[in-house]
């Protein structure tokens, strides 16, 4: 039966080192959760509270209603996906498999049964007798899905599973891993630093930094509308564009970036009002999202253009702005733009974030 | 189509002198080995023919079924003395007390530094980083050096000239080393491993006996290898710690082979070769075990 999962305020401390702050996230039963942030953010400890693994400095988990924080692991009902996938080197596939059956008594047929069957659906019916040292990293990963898949637990974690393969491996495994989870039907909590598989396989997402939740949300609200700096700069590649912009009172609230005057739709930034007049502002705005226009609309910025990289179906243009900041700004690969060439941005007014400099929180309506 | 496969004469060359050279060294190191065997069964006369024949001309088993049957000594050494029991009848006791006590010494030996090692490497407590490193420093010490303290002790635990004496006397050098090539050897054991098992819901000493030691197996073979080995091979402790000759080990007794100025070579060889082949068998059947267990694969990487 799958369960919600709710942290309550829950810290952990290693001696003075306070590396999980105040965390107040609840994961609905049935969702795929992803805990997403740069390494050191304390991801990989903060599962490993929710496995029991490591003791809650301060506050709680509950499972359901249950307060689990002082249950063993083997308790929990949860299973695990370690970064490193810790096979039992001792044992073959099968066995590794069945270890979780085997403590728990469950009679010969009924092992073998589930093992095969769970086997079957990971494809490794034919590994069964190996060792894991004969086994290659896409193999050995299946290997410890298939041993948290036989458990059939209430709550599913792993950790970073997708690291260790190759950039096509690691493509296959995000759908197979999505499938994998509606077909257990669990509550699934996953950490990776990997904001692509985040994106694509989660229901919700924790962008975690420093400790602390920065945001959670859906994919969708996280890229479009990141609540501060750092989520915005964390989330989409390539990365935002951010430039120091200020309020322009006597225009009517327009926004003075660089030398070019910007219409913001006041809708979206109600905030905007309120702000003292000096205030400094960012403005952030997706490469995807700004336009090169040849002409000098109202409105763009002018630059010139330092670096052209072809991605592909994409290229990427490199613009230093005439105040001197840094524009990228994303294309179709078949524009034609050649290095010192003077273009003009133009900067969908929909698309652009307003932060404030010094919190950092996004000015945006919520 | 077919492949001419072209001859490559310097190759060949370099692998005949490759195989020249390592024929010659495995010959000088086993040397010792095959006389002996080749002394053993020939008949006393031929032993010291001039020149030394090779093969023995005539196969004998005398010196085998001597030490066997304890059959009294056939040669009469001249002098007044005559003991009322020959050496060749303690033979069989001896290699008793040796397995006996290498055994027994490797196992608690082995059975301590496992949980020493194991707790060294998983559990937080002062002292827990030297501890495997003083260990090694301890192996280091010559074992001459201990041998009359480690006796005074023996004499009061009043258990001198009795086998416990010998098997105390090796766990006390062996155990260290033991401690430290399994720190190092349960070091490289992720924990992972064990957390994953703790998940799966099996108790920690479920954990222990079914996912750490049987991972940690290799190891653990080195670790009685060495011990048995060491054990096998001391005369020290064995010649200062017993007094009775039924209670000797096999290095110890079988110099009451010599006989004053005279030295039985043939059941002297014959007893080398008897106490070369458990150690050579065991090593046979756990080589494989060694070479296949390291480098435990569970984790990727
Ligand atoms: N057992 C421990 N003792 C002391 N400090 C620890 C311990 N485990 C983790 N830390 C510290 O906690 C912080 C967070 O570690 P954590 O492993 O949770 O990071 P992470 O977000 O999983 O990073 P990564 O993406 O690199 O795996 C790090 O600064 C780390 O040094
Ligand atoms: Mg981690």
């Amino acid at each position: 039966m799958a369960l919600d999962v709710v942290l309550s305020r829950v810290n952990k401390l290693f001696g003075s080192n306070h590396v999980v702050k105040d965390v107040d996230l609840k994961f609905p039963a049935l969702n795929f959760v992803t805990l997403l942030g740069p390494s050191g953010c304390g991801k990989t400890t903060l599962l490993r509270m929710i496995a029991g693994l490591e003791t809650v400095s301060h506050g709680d988990i509950y499972f359901g209603e249950r307060r689990i924080n002082l249950v063993r692991p083997g308790q929990r009902d949860v299973a695990m996906v370690f970064q490193n996938y810790a096979l039992y080197p001792n044992m073959n596939v099968f066995r590794n498999i069945a270890y979780s059956l085997r403590v728990r008594g469950t009679p010969r047929e009924e092992m073998e049964k589930k093992v095969r069957e769970v086997a079957e659906i990971l494809e490794i019916s034919h590994l069964l007798d190996r060792k894991p040292r004969h086994l290659s990293g896409g193999q050995r990963q299946r290997v410890a899905l298939g041993r948290a898949m036989v458990r059939n637990p209430a709550v599913f974690l792993m950790d970073e599973p997708l690291s260790n393969l190759d950039a096509k491996l690691r493509v296959n495994m995000r759908s197979e891993l999505k499938l994998f989870h509606q077909r257990l039907q669990t509550t699934t909590v996953y950490v990776t630093h990997d904001q692509l598989e985040a994106m694509t396989m989660s229901d919700l997402i924790a962008v975690m930094h420093d400790g602390k939740v920065q945001q959670f949300g859906t994919p969708a609200q996280i890229y479009n509308e990141p609540c501060n700096l750092f989520v915005a700069g964390f989330i989409g590649s390539p990365p935002m564009n951010f430039l120091p912009a200020s309020l322009d009172r006597d225009s009517g609230g327009r926004l003075r970036v660089g030398g070019a005057m910007l219409d913001v739709p006041g809708e979206t930034f109600p905030g905007l009002g309120d702000c003292p007049a000096d205030a400094k502002l960012v403005l952030g705005i997706r490469p995807q999202d700004v336009e090169l226009a040849a002409e000098a609309l109202p409105g763009s910025l002018a630059g010139e253009v330092v670096l052209v990289e072809l991605l592909g179906s994409e290229k990427l243009v490199d613009i230093r702005l005439d105040g001197g900041q840094r524009l990228v700004v994303q294309v179709r690969a078949d524009r034609d733009i050649a290095v010192g060439e003077n273009v003009r941005a133009v900067i969908s007014p929909n698309a652009m974030q307003l932060f404030d400099e010094a919190s950092g929180e996004s000015l945006r309506r919520r | 189509m077919s492949i001419r496969v072209q001859r490559d004469w310097g190759e060949i060359v370099r692998r005949a002198v490759r195989y020249v050279v390592l024929g010659a060294v495995t010959f000088v190191v086993c040397f010792p080995l095959i006389w002996a065997l080749l002394t053993s069964i020939k008949p006393t006369g031929e032993i010291f023919t001039s020149p030394p024949t090779w093969l023995p001309k005539e196969l004998v088993v005398e010196h085998y079924s001597a030490l066997i049957h304890g059959k009294p000594m056939y040669f009469e050494s001249g002098s007044d003395y005559t003991p009322d029991t020959s050496p060749t009848q303690h033979f069989l006791s001896w290699f008793f007390n040796s397995v006996v006590v290498a055994f027994g010494a490797a196992f608690i030996s082995v059975a301590i530094a496992t949980l020493a090692a194991y707790s060294l490497t998983r559990f937080r407590y002062h002292g827990r980083r030297v501890i495997p490193y003083l260990s090694l420093l301890g192996y280091m010490m010559p074992p001459i050096v201990l041998v009359f303290p480690l006796f005074l002790v023996i004499v009061d635990l009043g258990i001198a000239n009795s086998l416990w004496s010998l098997v105390f006397g090796y766990v006390s050098i062996t155990m260290p080393f033991c401690t430290w090539l399994l720190w190092a050897f349960f070091r490289g054991l992720p924990v992972e491993i064990e957390e994953a098992g703790l998940i799966d819901g099996a108790s920690r000493f479920q954990v222990f006996y079914q996912i750490v030691l049987p991972s940690a197996l290799p190891g653990i073979i080195a670790a009685v290898i060495f011990s048995v080995i060491v054990a096998w091979n001391d005369y020290l402790f064995a010649r200062i710690f017993i007094n009775s000759v039924q209670n000797l080990t096999l290095t110890v007794g079988v110099m009451h082979f010599f006989e004053g100025v005279h030295v039985n070579w043939g059941l002297m060889m014959a007893s080398a070769v008897l106490m070369t082949l458990p150690l050579a068998a065991l090593f046979m059947f756990f080589q494989r075990h060694l070479v296949a267990g390291f480098g435990a694969g569970g984790v990727k990487g």
